[in-house]
């Protein structure tokens, strides 16, 4: 898929995805890598951001296997963001099926 | 690329880079790292799936633009100013009004009974200094003992009296305290 499209939809995936339930790092790349062809290091800087602007906490979790596990929790704010964001990117979805279509033509 | 030669590739970009919280973001790298090697994966194969440092390194200041543009400080300020004025102008004819009343009822009171309490003890003190007088004019021991007693009896009103106001006046102190603390927090929040 084409990295500009990818882009933008990143941070939607992210917080849909944090918003259902808390996932760590590793956890959280590993399920967007199955769907979405990305660099998996170019999540973090996604994280990183969407937790300094208080939509996600952290939170430390030791695990019986392996170390322990930075987990990202939503926020109230978080919730309220992605709202937001899945309405705007619905929406825009609508407008540029009035402009090209569904069908390949 | 191994872990290490990953790890220092990326802190070498992200300095170039001039970005924030270098330790912070490599140790979520090292964390990948950790919980990749143990799901079975090689060092080469987490770094390729990582992708670029320099590519990440970009990534982050990118992120750091895109925080700034969306808090835009310098735009954000001047609605912050205006909101405390506001907040000032509609606190402020509650403070006057409201408070004016209990200001001046627990004022009084506080000057009234700090008075009571200093003027009572300065009797007692008086008639305690009259005492030597009384005994050498008139040696009756009546006289005596009723100075004694009313002048203990005056000292002892005067503590208690004393006590009561220290806390009365303690609480009141902190509650204005708080009170003051509560209209600063009331005014300055966004």
């Amino acid at each position: 898929m084409n990295a500009q499209f990818k882009k933008g939809v990143l941070e939607l995936c992210v917080l849909t995805l944090i918003g259902r339930k808390d996932y760590y790092g590793y956890e959280l790349v590993d399920e967007i890598s199955k769907v979405l062809e990305i660099s998996e290091g170019t999540l973090y800087p996604i994280l990183r951001r969407l937790t300094e602007e208080k939509y996600f906490e952290t939170y430390l979790q030791e695990s019986s296997e392996g170390p322990p596990r930075k987990y990202y929790r939503m926020t109230k704010l978080g919730k309220e963001f992605q709202k937001d964001q899945f309405k705007q990117w619905t929406e825009f979805n609508q407008q540029i099926e009035v402009l090209i279509g569904k069908e390949i033509t | 690329m191994t872990k290490h030669e990953f790890l220092k590739s990326l802190k070498a970009e992200l300095e170039k880079n001039s970005v924030r919280n270098t330790e912070e973001i490599l140790a979520d790298y090292e964390e990948h790292f950790t919980h990749g090697l143990s799901k079975g994966k090689s060092e080469e194969k987490i770094a390729l799936g990582l992708g670029f440092p320099a590519t990440i390194a970009k990534a982050y200041r990118a992120e750091d633009i895109v925080s700034e543009v969306r808090n835009p400080e310098t735009a954000f300020q001047w609605g912050l100013a205006f909101n405390a004025i506001g907040r000032l102008l509609l606190i402020a004819p509650f403070n006057f009004f409201v408070l004016l009343i209990p200001g001046i009822i627990i004022f009084l009171i506080l000057v009234g009974g700090w008075t009571a309490a200093l003027s009572i003890g300065a009797s007692g003190f008086a008639i305690l200094a009259a005492v030597p007088v009384l005994a050498v004019s008139t040696a009756k021991m009546w006289a005596l003992l009723a100075a004694f007693s009313t002048c203990f009896g005056l000292l002892g009103l005067s503590l208690v009296i004393g006590m009561i106001m220290f806390l009365f006046s303690k609480y009141i102190l902190l509650a204005l305290i708080n009170y003051l603390r509560w209209n600063i927090k009331f005014v300055t929040q966004k």
